[in-house]
């Protein structure tokens, strides 16, 4: 038999104690994984650590953020990253939002092609990292020995600059355009038919419809969408790290996040590590206050 | 316009759209399988060009090699109980966590915990390796199975908690309230009538959750050793030292990747419903 | 006390007993590579024999390093044993991650360590304290298809004018790409070796770079030039793609590290198996020999070093050293062997390791700040290589960015 209700407390006043309980074990991990690390970053991030205790170890003060921002492979690792971030969501964008159309009309075989096209996103990066390097050898990997029956000199994909970061855009855009495509895909089958069908009854063509209707009832997915990629491009390591050999050629693909790894583990900068890291972080926050406001948009 | 031409319009939409959608599949079907089919080719075969597609003997020498690995079927299993354990605990931390989120807007500290769902899924773990490898180390846990499992849990539990507090959230409160006016505790009312209606929702976290774990390749590279080591690093090792591996490393990542395909053919209908019910209520 | 927790603490008391005498376990850290198999292959008779169990761990390259150092400072004893790449002696040196094994070398008959050139006598030291024992000796050589040179009569190239030669009779012929260097990711073995080869050198005695002198700009220009002679994927070649491409492609002329051979002998990997020869790495305006390789040793907080030296002993000591090297291992220069008929069928370029006086040994910078300064070359070199921008003016703007490095190096 259920315990009842303790005297004088409303279902709200019980539901308010009862989730500060219910909200413990999720503190309790955010804060060891979570919280405490990162104060440790940063408490590093003021002195002169190195991995191997190689000098006297002490509180420096603000150098290592002077450092970053004196270096031009900070400046230019963020310029990376922000190009990921626009060139992905550019290709993302508009093939996930066009294959979520065509699977939305519902043809004969949708159950098919749906799984198909899932498939990427839940695929082992690392080893489809290994593949698409594979693939994309200038000597003998398929994707140019395809590419030659079309065009003369196909680009040299990790061996050119350019090239390079087009490569690391496709693939994170194989693996995540799926995600954008199921997003919209939900986003679309939850809007309401009549408005679309008011339109065509006043003689709208499809494009029509899909531009001043089904687009803007779009938006807050497409927001949703923007928010995790963009968080995500920020976190992209296991791709660069295989396809591109962590970050190459030269810094072509190294991203902030990257050259954070590559100062705290290949340069055994510990201490420097720490304040690009914070640096980071700070960076990441105003995702915060747009989640906050296209999150829980209605 | 006249109805021929619009019928021929929509035959023509159709036959567009399907060379879209098989194009599309294609796509994204064609690296796994290049994956597969170079982990069944004879080395000979594997770089030339052009590229041998269905024009070679099949062997199982590379999968033979895998399996021969010194502890390989130790790091087979490690991925599979780390991943079940991990997912157990997040899928049931996160759906606590996501029941208060969702229907107590007030509660004390939610303001705070807001920040730091977000911030643990924006931060890039490799901001805090180092500390972490400290922490880990100091207490003893380097290289530990239950370590792993907590700390694949927590970095999951922003994802899972935005998923859960949709599903929670289409509940209709009223069924909560009817059974408050019954007499039924708070806690009661969450197991008894809660519960059971959002199992749905938390067999697709689960399944979310359990990829994300079981493809995680930074904190097992940095924080564990041989003993709890697990499938993408063994796979990430082909990189080094073995350089001529493109056969084995194909067959590794075949054997990851092969209960991956196996739920989304079992689960694909549940994958796409549980991410779009998250999606768009989140 | 239940009886089968009375047997644990009963076991437990006996384990305590025991490693007061002598450790029942030892770990070692290994690194994925021939060697490593080789070392693998050995712990079963060595486990019958001293009863010592050996628990392994083996850590991809990328990362091994960096968590042993880790491990180190935190001083928990977790391995007994450690390979290492001989790049990051100077950094374990300077963080004091290695224990020094010179006692142990000298009372060792078993380990003879005359019977090592001298040269590679003192590969794994660092500030007069051996760190590390050589695991194995891996010069940069030449590696040529005989049949392409057969075909267009070309002599093995001694200079590297010669090379240049073959290199390009060899495309001009229409019978494959001249050569392959590795001008991706590790374009910095190339980019050191060459530099030494014409002349040059990376910084001086003072740390000051040096490496936009004439020598190094000629070195790095031949450098550049043999990338029209490549095979179109040259430039994004890593290490391990150049010896792959030179085995499975026409390619005429490879130079890498002998340590490589191991993949080429087998003829399930390589269709030109019987048509690759080796030979000393042609000469510059200097005679260098640039050498690199594993070193193996005892991590500073090992809990049982004397137990780890015997494993050490045992595997790479000189009774078994004919042994190990047929076991797969990349050869290490024991002058023992390197006449020895069974091996040198399948290592032919054993001979290659008996370094003569006559050619100076180069090794990796001994540089703590080695990883960062690596890293400037390597971001640097694709816009040289590429044409992108002159040699002299790329080089230029890399010994501006070399030298803070380079300062850190005696930071206090």
């Amino acid at each position: 038999m259920p315990r009842a209700m303790p005297r004088g407390l409303s279902l709200e006043q019980a539901t308010r104690r009862l989730a500060v309980l219910l909200v413990l074990p999720t503190w309790v991990l955010l804060i060891l994984v979570f919280a405490l690390p990162l104060a440790g970053a940063i408490w590093l991030s003021f002195r002169n650590e190195t991995l191997g205790s190689f000098v006297t170890p002490r509180f420096i003060g603000w150098e290592n953020y002077r450092g970053a921002f004196a270096d031009p492979r900070f400046w230019e690792s963020i310029r990376t990253t922000l190009f990921f971030m626009v060139a992905g969501l550019a290709i993302q964008l508009p093939l996930g939002i066009g294959l979520a159309l065509l699977l939305h009309r519902n043809l004969r075989g949708t159950a098919f092609f749906r799984s198909a096209l899932i498939v990427p996103m839940l695929l082992t990066p690392v080893a489809v990292g290994l593949m698409w390097r594979f693939m994309l050898d200038a000597d003998f990997g398929i994707i140019n020995w395809a590419l030659r029956h079309v065009i003369d000199s196909p680009p040299n994909w990790l061996g050119a600059r350019i090239p390079a970061r087009f490569a690391v855009v496709m693939v994170d855009s194989w693996i995540s355009i799926p995600f954008v495509m199921l997003m919209v895909l939900a986003g679309l089958s939850s809007l309401p038919r009549g408005p679309a069908e008011a339109a065509a009854i006043d003689g709208a063509g499809p494009l029509a419809i899909f531009v001043f209707i089904t687009l803007p009832s779009l938006v807050p997915v497409i927001l949703v969408i923007v928010m995790i990629r963009v968080v995500d491009v920020v976190k992209l390591f296991d791709i660069l790290f295989i396809v591109t050999q962590r970050g190459g050629p030269g810094t072509a693909t190294q991203t902030l996040g990257l050259l954070t790894y590559n100062t705290g583990f290949i340069f055994f900068q510990t201490s420097r590590a720490a304040a690009l890291g914070v640096l980071l972080t700070l960076m990441v926050i105003p995702i915060y206050f747009i989640w906050r406001r296209v999150g829980r948009a209605p | 316009m006249t109805g021929p031409t619009r019928t021929l319009m929509r035959t023509l939409g159709t036959v567009a759209s399907y060379a879209a959608l098989i194009l599309a599949a294609f796509a994204a079907l064609f690296p796994l399988f290049w994956t597969i089919s170079t982990s069944v080719k004879p080395r000979a075969d594997t770089f030339v060009l052009p590229p041998r597609f269905f024009d070679f003997e099949p062997t199982l020498r590379n999968y033979e090699a895998i399996l021969a690995t010194r502890g390989f079927a130790q790091i087979y299993w490690n991925t599979l109980i780390i991943t079940a354990a991990s997912t157990a605990l997040c899928v049931a931390v996160s759906t606590l966590a996501a029941y208060a989120l969702a229907r107590s807007p007030g509660f004390r500290s939610r303001g705070a915990l807001e920040v730091g769902l977000i911030l643990t899924r924006a931060v890039p773990t490799i901001v805090l390796m180092v500390p972490l490898f400290q922490i880990i180390s100091r207490m003893g846990l380097y290289d530990n199975h239950l370590m792993l499992i907590v700390m694949y849990a927590a970095v999951n539990i922003p994802f899972a908690t935005w998923l859960m507090t949709s599903f929670v959230a289409q509940v209709p409160m009223a069924l909560e309230e009817s059974a408050a006016v019954d007499g039924a505790s708070r806690a009661s009312i969450l197991w008894f009538v809660v519960l059971p209606l959002i199992l749905p929702g938390m067999s697709a976290t689960t399944i979310f959750v359990a990829l994300l774990t079981w493809n995680e390749f930074l904190i097992p590279v940095m924080l564990a050793g041989n003993n709890a080591k697990t499938l993408p690093v063994f796979i990430a090792g082909f990189i080094s030292a073995r350089n001529l591996d493109w056969g084995p490393m194909a067959a590794a990542s075949t054997l990851a990747i092969l209960p991956i395909a196996l739920v989304t053919v079992i689960a694909q209908r549940k994958l796409v419903s549980g991410l779009s019910t998250g999606a768009v209520k989140g | 006390m239940t009886p089968t927790g009375r047997l644990l603490t009963a076991t437990a008391v006996s384990a305590l007993v025991a490693s007061g005498a002598a450790a029942q376990e030892i770990n070692i850290y290994l690194i994925p590579s021939p060697s490593s198999d080789a070392i693998q292959s050995f712990i079963p008779a060595f486990e019958e024999e001293t009863g010592i169990r050996v628990n392994v761990t083996e850590t991809p390259y990328g990362e091994a390093h960096q968590k042993l150092l880790l491990s180190v400072q935190l001083g928990q004893g977790q391995y007994d044993v450690a390979q290492f790449d001989n790049t990051f002696l100077a950094p374990f040196g300077a963080a004091g991650t290695m224990m020094a094994l010179d006692d142990y070398i000298a009372g060792s008959e078993a380990y003879d360590i005359s019977d090592f050139s001298e040269g590679s006598q003192e590969y794994g030291m660092f500030d007069g304290e051996s760190l590390g024992l050589v695991l194995s000796t891996e010069p940069m050589i030449l590696w040529y298809r005989t049949d392409l040179f057969e075909e267009l009569g070309l002599d093995v190239p001694e200079t590297w004018e010669d090379y240049r030669a073959a290199a390009q009779a060899i495309s001009e012929a229409g019978l494959g790409d001249g050569n392959i260097l590795g001008w991706g990711p590790n374009a910095s073995w190339w980019f050191m070796t060459l530099i030494w080869s014409f002349g040059g050198q990376l910084y001086d005695a003072d740390l000051v770079p040096q490496v936009n002198t004439p020598e190094a700009v000629a070195g790095i220009t031949f450098f550049k030039d043999m990338l029209a002679y490549g095979p179109e994927g040259g430039i994004s070649s890593s290490g391990d793609d150049t010896t792959n491409k030179f085995l499975s492609q026409d390619i005429g002329m490879m130079v890498q590290y002998s340590g490589y051979w191991g993949v080429a002998l087998e003829p399930e990997n390589s269709a030109f198996v019987g048509n690759i020869a080796t030979a000393k790495m042609p000469l510059g305006t200097v005679d260098i020999t640039h050498l690199a390789g594993w070193n193996i040793g005892i991590p500073s907080d090992a809990q049982n070093p004397d137990e780890a030296w015997q494993f050490l002993e045992f595997v790479l000591g000189r009774d078994n050293a004919v042994d190990y090297l047929l076991a797969g291992a990349a050869a290490i220069g024991r002058k023992s062997v390197l006449d020895n008929p069974e091996l040198l069928a399948i290592h032919p370029y054993l001979p290659l390791l008996d370094i003569p006086e006559t050619s100076r040994i180069e090794r990796y910078p001994q540089l703590r700040v080695w990883p960062e300064l690596e890293k400037a070359i390597l971001d640097a070199l694709p816009a040289i290589l590429t044409g992108e921008v002159e040699v002299q003016a790329g080089l230029d703007a890399l010994n501006e960015v070399m030298g803070p490095i380079l300062a850190q190096e005696t930071a206090e």
